[in-house]
């Protein structure tokens, strides 16, 4: 089973787990062989005081517990990434390590070998030999472990080839022999030194000889060439746009379809029992539930499209064609994926940000993604823009969209420079990792322990909000003489109370107004619900647009004082810019913690005001939109 | 004559490497260090450059690519 203790403390790692760490570069087959060693025996903390995760294993054959550490080049720090495996390493002196060698990267993982196994246990699992042997650099692995004089494992993580004797190296696992001390050195004298070694240790095994060109090297003449790179890359995003709405959302439908006739179900079963009993079930819990549900076959599929893109290799081509864009706001080409995933649905644009290197980038991203105008929002702008700007609602929509990216472009510039001044605007150096076709059941395998993360995780925050909402309503307020349950009306509800103590925080927008303010409640929830909460708390039926349109006008008029279109389009903005739904606030949770989430929405919130009050301050004075 | 302008396909060695860059030790990680065999095998969007180095692929921006000398070496060509 996965599950998540973000919280945790106490230590790089707590002191009384006695585990096996797992190190290696970043794409040599790490947490794959983490994976399918440990199966579903797995638990993710993040290292005190970071958003850096950890997983944590059991390995049974071995009756072992293994760390999986984050992927890197060096034990010399450039990234919070790398900071917590040299950390982790610095404080488990005596600990095993496992250390992931890429076969056909030999010279980069022995030198993160030789930082990792001098004074420590160590064996080595020797990774991607298919492909070396394909490109005719196969090492010979005894001679190898002759040299090194530690265990050495040929293993495939994808098929669990080489398991069983993995195993018995651990258990041999002995420090390296004639590793040159480092000790005192500036950085780059102390790689100068180990790359020494690893030279020596690369030319006894074979000598180097010139790099053939290779299949992948025909494929990235296509897909990196400037002209043609470019329409696959956005085809590319294009796809992954397409999955989050035109794929994804029958599958929801269906899901929610099920969840309806779940609820009728069991609203019949408690026929019997007291109004609130069934209310507090079916409309909370059950309600609850069925959003947690509605979101998993979304977030498969798009764990499985980034699975995809990420095995294959083409992830990181990706980062190359997109670096000078995402550059200008300090961010990693990579981080274009969770952005456009953004504009169809803001859960799986939050859990893509695991496609970044870096958890600073990764934070970096999943503040900036809410900014991204996702479809469930797409309803409100076109009442909204219906009703107010009949003749211009197309224009009217449109600005959200440009409004949305001008959001993502000077937040990031903004928090570039005062949140994350540590991200720096490191020059373009990625590996391209060798083509390969992916491996359906490795994919299949962490597609389950990550929707499973989401809905232990985020699906509890979810379910425990949605029925904390419908308490709210279902309490009445103000010597309302309506019994607690579904029946109070939603201004003598507790809820709208909240509505209206908080509508004032909206004047100088325009729409100091309870309607529009428990809108805005029932839209932190999910926003594709705001409009039907806005047709509710008016008493007219959702699809009568008409009839809610005069009402909408009517309240805008007297909260801006004749100034209703500049209300409307400040409204507009503020759904843009304020937290987009309670699954994105919860999927931020477990990603970043609970204190980055609250900072987070307290972001959201501020700009979504200040944003909406400029609109409407500036809208008011000019004769347009009146 | 830097990785920058270095034509495709053709062998050379790293002769330096700027010591102020700030990912100097990243490229030494990565490879790219002094006395090194390497190859420019595409030039990628925005003048960026994919470098051979043994068997490995890694992708360099046009500026960072600048700062890295380098030579053909004696008796090599183009593949």
């Amino acid at each position: 089973m996965t599950t998540t203790c973000h919280d945790a403390g106490g230590g790089t790692l707590p002191a009384d787990v006695a585990a096996v760490l797992l190190v290696g570069n970043p794409n040599v087959g790490k947490s794959t062989l983490f994976n399918t060693l440990t199966g579903a025996r797995q638990s993710v903390m993040n290292a005190p005081g970071t958003t850096v995760e950890l997983h944590l294993g059991t390995w049974r054959a071995a009756d072992l517990a293994l760390v999986d550490l984050p992927g890197t080049y060096s034990l010399v720090p450039r990234t919070p990434d790398e900071m917590v495996v040299r950390d982790t390493l610095a404080s488990r002196g005596d600990a095993a390590v496992l250390v992931v060698v890429d076969a056909t990267a030999l010279s980069r993982s022995l030198y993160l070998l030789a930082q990792a196994g001098a004074q420590r246990p160590v064996a080595v699992a020797v990774t991607m030999l298919d492909v070396a042997r394909t490109q005719g650099h196969a090492p010979d692995l005894d001679r190898l472990a002759a040299i090194l004089d530690v265990p050495v494992v040929a293993v495939d993580p994808r098929s669990g080839t080489g398991l069983d004797a993995l195993a018995d190296a651990v258990r041999a696992a002995r420090p390296l022999a004639d590793v040159p001390d480092t000790a005192g050195l500036a950085p780059l004298e102390a790689a100068d030194r180990l790359f020494g070694w690893v030279d020596d240790v690369v030319t006894r095994l074979d000598p180097p000889a010139p790099a053939p060109r290779t299949r992948s090297d025909r494929v990235d003449r296509a897909l990196l060439n400037p002209w043609f790179g470019g329409p696959v890359f956005l085809a590319a995003m294009w796809a992954l746009f397409e999955l989050t709405t035109t794929v994804a959302t029958p599958v929801m439908d269906l899901v929610d379809g099920w969840v309806g006739a779940l609820a009728d179900v069991t609203r019949g079963a408690l026929g019997g029992a007291p109004a609130w009993v069934s209310g507090l079930l079916v409309d909370g819990v059950l309600v609850g539930v069925g959003t947690v549900l509605t979101f998993l076959p979304l977030l498969a599929i798009i764990y499985v499209a980034l699975a995809l893109l990420e095995d294959s290799g083409y992830l990181a081509r990706a980062a190359v064609l997109a670096d000078r864009l995402m550059r200008v706001i300090g961010l990693d080409g990579r981080a274009m994926l969770p952005i456009v995933i953004g504009f169809g649905c803001n859960v799986p644009a939050i859990a893509a940000t695991q496609t970044l290197p870096t958890s600073r980038q990764r934070l970096l991203t999943g503040i900036l993604v809410p900014w991204t105008t996702c479809a469930a929002r797409l309803p409100v702008y076109v009442l909204l823009a219906g009703v107010f700007f009949p003749q211009d609602a197309g224009t009217a929509i449109f600005a959200m969209y440009v409004l949305s990216l001008v959001l993502v472009v000077v937040g990031g510039l903004v928090l570039r420079r005062t949140l994350f001044r540590d991200v720096r605007k490191d020059p373009l150096l990625i590996v391209l990792p060798t083509y390969q076709r992916p491996h359906l059941r490795g994919i299949a395998r962490s597609v389950w322990g990550r929707v499973q993360g989401f809905a232990l995780k985020a699906g509890g925050i979810i379910v425990v909000t949605l029925t904390a909402v419908w308490v709210l309503m279902a309490v009445p307020v103000g010597g309302a003489d309506a019994q607690p349950g579904p029946g109070v009306p939603v201004e003598d509800s507790l809820y709208g109370a909240v509505a209206q103590t908080i509508s004032p925080v909206f004047a100088p927008a325009g729409f100091d107004d309870w309607h529009f303010s428990a809108a805005l409640v029932t839209g932190f929830v999910a926003k594709e619900v705001a409009v039907g909460a806005l047709a509710q708390s008016y008493a007219v039926a959702d699809d009568s647009a008409a009839g809610l349109g005069e009402h909408l006008r009517a309240t805008l008029e007297a909260s801006s004082g004749g100034h209703a279109a500049a209300a409307a389009l400040a409204f507009m903005v503020f759904v843009l810019a304020y937290t987009p739904c309670l699954a994105t606030a919860s999927e931020q949770w477990r990603r970043f913690g609970g204190a980055w989430t609250v900072r987070m929405v307290g972001i959201q919130l501020a700009v979504a005001w200040l944003v909406a009050v400029a609109v409407f301050q500036v809208g008011s004075r000019l004769g347009g939109l009146g | 004559m830097d990785l920058a302008s270095c034509p495709l396909d053709t062998d050379v060695t790293v002769l330096a490497v700027d010591p102020d860059c700030e990912a100097c030790l990243r490229m030494h990680e990565l490879g790219l260090r002094v006395g090194t065999c390497v190859r420019v095998t595409h030039r990628g969007p925005a003048g960026a450059r994919v470098v051979a180095v043994g068997a490995t692929r890694v992708a360099v921006d046009a500026r960072t690519a600048a700062l890295i000398a380098v030579a053909a070496p004696a008796g090599a060509g183009a593949r």
